[in-house]
């Protein structure tokens, strides 16, 4: 594996770059969301970390969940599977402090989000990652048993 | 539309998907698109196919 470079097929390739923009529309219009919130509320409403991670944290999942539906996330000769003990360790300690966060409250006095709430985020998209996985093993399983 | 004709091109010489995958450099998910419909090929990938499986462009692409 080692200087062999990542190879992606061309169907893979396509539908990296057609999730990519998917991405950047996404942003784009959370960008313009958080613009026009800051606008109407006259103040952030979030704090610095938060409003980075709520940004752009959806996007990237995004990406990231399409690519894996279209088996376009890894490459032609790195097809090992992911651990799915790392996958569920992920979710649950940003689940954990999401929860945690949730008890000492997601938002501050002034009504703005707290970094807790960017945990709960990670543990969502984490959870979509697998989810997004699962049922890609099932389809591939079906696909395979179809032929 | 589907390309049955690959799919029977391939089932003559008992290759699975992932056989004819790898043989062609892509992956399964690829070829069952390219069968199913829902991918089409650039002609590299056609003549590659072809050329595995022992058919012309016309026998397996043309309509």
């Amino acid at each position: 594996m080692s200087g062999e470079k990542r190879k992606y097929d061309e169907r893979q390739a396509l539908s990296r770059a057609r999730a990519g923009q998917m991405a950047f529309w996404i942003l784009a219009a959370m960008v313009s969301a958080n613009c026009l919130l800051r606008e109407i509320l006259g103040r952030p409403w979030a704090t610095p970390f938060a409003e980075e991670v709520i940004l752009i944290l959806p996007p990237l999942i995004a990406w990231r969940v399409r690519c894996i539906w279209t088996d376009a996330d890894a490459p032609l000769h790195d097809r090992q599977r992911r651990s799915l003990g790392l996958d569920i360790a992920k979710i649950v300690t940003s689940l954990l402090l999401g929860i945690q966060g949730i008890r000492r409250g997601l938002t501050a006095e002034n009504g703005m989000l707290t970094e807790e709430c960017a945990w709960l985020l990670f543990a969502l998209g984490f959870g979509a990652i697998l989810i997004a996985s699962a049922l890609r093993r099932r389809k591939d399983a079906r696909e395979e048993a179809e032929e | 539309m589907k390309n049955l004709r690959l799919k029977a091109a391939r089932a003559a010489l008992d290759l699975s998907q992932q056989e004819l995958a790898e043989r062609v450099g892509v992956s399964r998910q690829t070829i069952n698109a390219i069968e199913k419909g829902d991918y089409n090929p650039t002609i590299n990938l056609c003549l590659k196919i072809c050329h595995v499986l022992g058919k012309t462009l016309d026998e397996l692409f043309w309509e």
